[in-house]
């Protein structure tokens, strides 16, 4: 067992604390359920964590503001928890709450005149995508793999990375709105939207981006209960390339053309896991009307050949963009892709940003440090699923996947040093990872110095009693 | 036996990687696949969270107390099978379930009465409505199908259609009559032991399985017509699964049966006036037996009537509360009102379905609703047409 188990807790034996919370959140929406503190604990990845004393599941900004004010009041610790699906060590504190935020998950308006859709925090991607399709329109940030599945709140939070090659279409550039409860209660508007007479349509204006302020903050700064993001026309139509690249220089000096002819909607590099004598793949995907995109695949397929690229099977590319499911970026059906030695393995998640010229060095410093530790690693049982990179337009974030057998303490021991080294590796040749999470962030946010104790200071002013997420970003103690 | 040690599943059932697939519908909009998890919303009440009490069971956390709280969770599952249909790493998770509720059944400190008592009224009287057995045939009124021994089609009837949903028992009768069919219905069949697979009692659901299997050899018949799908598919795939065994005889629904009929004999029907319908994919005839076309087929094969597709529908069908009706009948109630009212939103006159559990959970709804739609299995619509 990897939690730090603790049966005692803080708020429950005291009635007079419960009877409050219950106040603020029927009891049919709060737990001290053993099982729904556990579940609660942690995110998908194996670092240690202790228990929350109780788990709510809010349904208005009234109750979290509510319960926002009473943690205050009485100095108790608040996780802000969404679908929990990242790999990056979110971690709680004994005796805290826990506002589960997926109950809050309506689309509340989509305005196609002005581009925009406005949703709960806890609406869930593909439904707000799904919900949009109907009408012809699209999310402008569009995701795919099992992050589908993640809420628009949390991906926000949590800075998650845009499948998206596309200027201006990662996460952050899409969000145009947030309202958000902050530390002390309070609930806020941002952008166009703080003007009660207008709508959320314009994120720059009224003063500072305040909305940039809580992307990738992680919950540490508000609790971000509503989002508006920009949408678009869906693209009328879908084309799918594939190419087999002798090494990574060839395929990052197509990848390179490809951004500047703005090309593609999408593209991903994959390395690892890959069959014998094929050192790498860009999958290529491009959207477009009928007009434009025949001469956008020409084009794109023209570069990827000039540079190397063989053509390989496009059907895996489409698959995969249809089935969400990433098996198909490696030609393998789902079922068999997590199978492989029939033993349970967990993921100790590296990623970084890179600018484009950077990426070659970047793999180069991963399988240095991977081939150099790779007797320790193959003893322990540790295998590499990939090391896959999703194209931005002006840089890749890299994703490195290993995976250690998830029952051995001293290969899950192993795998979390690996994945520390790995990021600080990053970060000493230029790397930014985003989306960190309580574990990395100690190691992370220092190194940027001045920014580190800007971010510190922002955090005192907002949250003096360092009640939301306290260690998720920040040390517990300012 | 299969299921005594739990531990063996360490390896499978931490293979999870939390991608919550196993209980979204994202694909329709802002809908839930897990009826469970829809209700109570807290992603523990989910396969997940099923995943997470074996886990801690395998590792021997004290902190986690066997007791009746924690059996009620275990048994808040409505068996719809929409988990396993779309879990990433592909997890036997009906597997899982059955395993979990297994453990429970024999190491809970208390169990819920609904589980006590659905177990003691199967036991006592062989079905789960707990009724006698001189009420199992008073909806037949021609007696002479009963127990033919030279019979080609044995015709089970299983207990919701014995006990409650009679009607379509009738039709079906009518229809096999119609078809010229040589079949025959046991008077000594008992529960398929599906309520007993769905409260984890694993061992007394094969005895069921087997004495039905017994019986059915008696009468030197080929094939098994099923108008339950529950049944149906607790004699092909559970028995298999729990005991590696095959189920004797061929398998066959009411639907595939009559699809076959009108198929071979290229026979259209005809409603008098234009109307709509659409059609609820029960979880065991669809993600459960892969069951799909046929209903669909023969819904194509009248005229006049106009099928409309629910949002959730095929391999993406929401549960009408399937299981809990033996352990949970208020969520199950619940669960039932959201699919009826999915239906009511198409605005369409005749709500079809083809599973006596089904009939029975909306049918209730229609009632309470004093509902215009009529609620009907395929085989009654077509009963009233050929």
């Amino acid at each position: 067992m990897t939690h730090m188990l603790c049966g005692d807790f803080m708020i429950s034996p005291n009635l007079e604390v419960i009877n409050e919370l219950k106040n603020i959140i029927p009891p049919t929406r709060m737990t001290f359920d053993y099982v729904d503190r556990v579940f609660y604990s942690r995110d998908l990845s194996m670092d240690p964590t202790e228990l929350p004393d109780v788990v709510l599941l809010p349904k208005t900004v009234s109750e979290i503001a509510n319960v926002i004010k009473f943690a205050n009041k009485r100095k108790i610790p608040v996780y802000i928890f969404g679908r929990g699906s990242t790999l990056l060590g979110f971690r709680v504190k004994k005796g805290s709450i826990v506002l589960n935020l997926t109950g809050m998950n309506k689309i509340l308006n989509i305005d196609t005149a002005h581009l925009t859709v406005t949703a709960e925090t806890g609406a869930v991607w593909l439904a707000v995508n799904s919900a949009l399709w109907k009408m012809g329109y699209e999310l402008s940030s569009q995701w795919h793999g099992g992050v589908i599945s993640s809420t628009l709140g949390g991906a926000v939070a949590a800075n998650a990375i845009a499948r998206t090659a596309e200027p201006g279409t990662q996460v952050g550039d899409t969000v145009v709105s947030l309202e958000v409860v902050l530390p002390d209660g309070t609930v806020i508007k941002t952008g166009s939207a703080s003007n009660d007479k207008s709508i959320p349509f314009e994120r720059y204006c009224l003063g500072p981006d305040i909305t940039g302020l809580f992307i990738g903050s992680a919950g540490t700064f508000g609790v971000i209960t509503k989002v508006s993001m920009r949408i678009r026309r869906k693209r009328e139509q879908t084309e799918y390339l594939n190419y087999v690249f002798k090494d990574y220089e060839s395929a990052i000096n197509a990848v390179e053309n490809l951004q500047q002819e703005e090309l593609i909607q999408f593209a991903l590099y994959i390395q690892g896991a890959l069959p014998e004598g094929i050192n790498s793949k860009l999958h290529v995907i491009i959207t477009g009307n009928k007009n434009t995109i025949g001469f956008k695949k020409k084009m794109a397929d023209t570069i990827c050949k000039a540079f190397g690229g063989i053509p390989d099977n496009p059907e895996h590319t489409k698959l995969f963009w249809e089935t969400y499911y990433y098996s198909w970026l490696r030609g393998i059906p789902t079922q068999f892709y997590y199978v492989r030695t029939g033993i349970p393995y967990f993921c100790p998640e590296v990623n970084a940003y890179f600018p484009t010229r950077l990426l070659p060095k970047a793999y180069d410093v991963f399988w240095d440090y991977w081939n150099s530790h790779l007797d320790e690693i193959k003893k322990l049982g540790g295998l590499l699923k990939g090391i896959d990179t999703f194209i931005m337009y002006n840089g890749g974030f890299i994703w490195v996947d290993p995976l250690f057998p998830k029952l051995n303490e001293e290969a899950v021991k192993y795998g979390l040093k690996l994945r520390a080294e790995l990021f600080e590796k990053f970060m000493e040749i230029g790397g930014c990872p985003a989306a960190i999470s309580s574990h990395l962030s100690p190691l992370i946010l220092p190194k940027t110095g001045a920014t580190y104790e800007f971010m510190k200071l922002l955090k005192k002013a907002i949250d003096p009693n360092n009640i939301l997420n306290p260690g998720v970003l920040f040390p517990e103690e300012l | 036996m299969l299921y005594d040690d739990i531990k063996k599943y360490e390896n499978i059932v931490n293979r999870c990687i939390g991608c919550n697939f196993c209980i979204e519908n994202s694909w329709l909009g802002p809908y839930h696949g897990c009826p469970v998890y829809d209700i109570k919303e807290f992603e523990s009440y989910g396969p997940r969270g099923r995943n997470l009490i074996m886990s801690l069971l395998i590792a021997g956390d004290e902190n986690l107390k066997l007791d009746k709280k924690l059996a009620e969770r275990i048994f808040l599952c409505a068996d719809c099978g929409f988990c396993e249909e779309f879990c990433m790493t592909g997890l036997p998770l009906e597997e899982l379930r059955l395993a979990l509720s297994n453990y429970i059944l024999k190491n809970a400190s208390e169990l819920p009465k609904s589980v006590i008592q659905a177990k003691e009224r199967l036991l006592k009287t062989g079905n789960i409505f707990g009724k006698s057995d001189k009420e199992k045939l008073s909806w037949l009124d021609d007696k002479s199908v009963v127990d033919k021994e030279n019979a080609e089609i044995v015709y089970f009837v299983g207990c919701s259609t014995h006990y409650s949903q009679t009607q379509i028992a009738k039709a079906v009768v009518e229809i096999l009559k119609k078809t010229n069919a040589n079949f025959t219905i046991l008077s000594s069949e008992k529960c398929c032991g599906y309520p007993l697979f769905a409260v984890g009692d694993i061992e007394n659901g094969i005895k069921f399985i087997e004495d039905n299997i017994q019986q059915i050899k008696s009468v030197k018949a080929k094939t098994v017509l099923f108008n339950c799908p529950g049944c149906m598919k607790t004699f092909t795939r559970t028995y298999t699964l729990v005991t590696g065994k095959q189920f004797p005889f061929k398998a066959m629904h009411s639907t595939e049966y009559l699809n076959n009929y009108l198929k071979e004999r290229r026979l259209k029907l005809r409603l008098d006036l234009s109307t709509t319908a659409t059609y609820h994919d029960p979880c065991h005839l669809g993600r459960g037996l892969g069951i799909y076309a046929e209903p669909r087929e023969l819904i194509k094969r009248i005229e006049n009537l106009q099928l409309i597709e629910m949002p959730r529908s095929k391999e993406k069908s929401y549960c009408c509360g399937g299981a809990l009706t033996t352990t949970n009948p208020r969520i199950k109630e619940e669960i039932s009102l959201r699919r009826f009212e999915e239906m009511e939103k198409l605005g369409v006159s005749i709500f079809l379905q083809a599973c006596p559990t089904c009939a029975m959970n909306l049918k209730r709804v229609a009632e309470k609703k004093n509902s215009k739609v009529k609620v009907m299995d395929v085989i009654e619509l077509f009963n009233m047409l050929l």
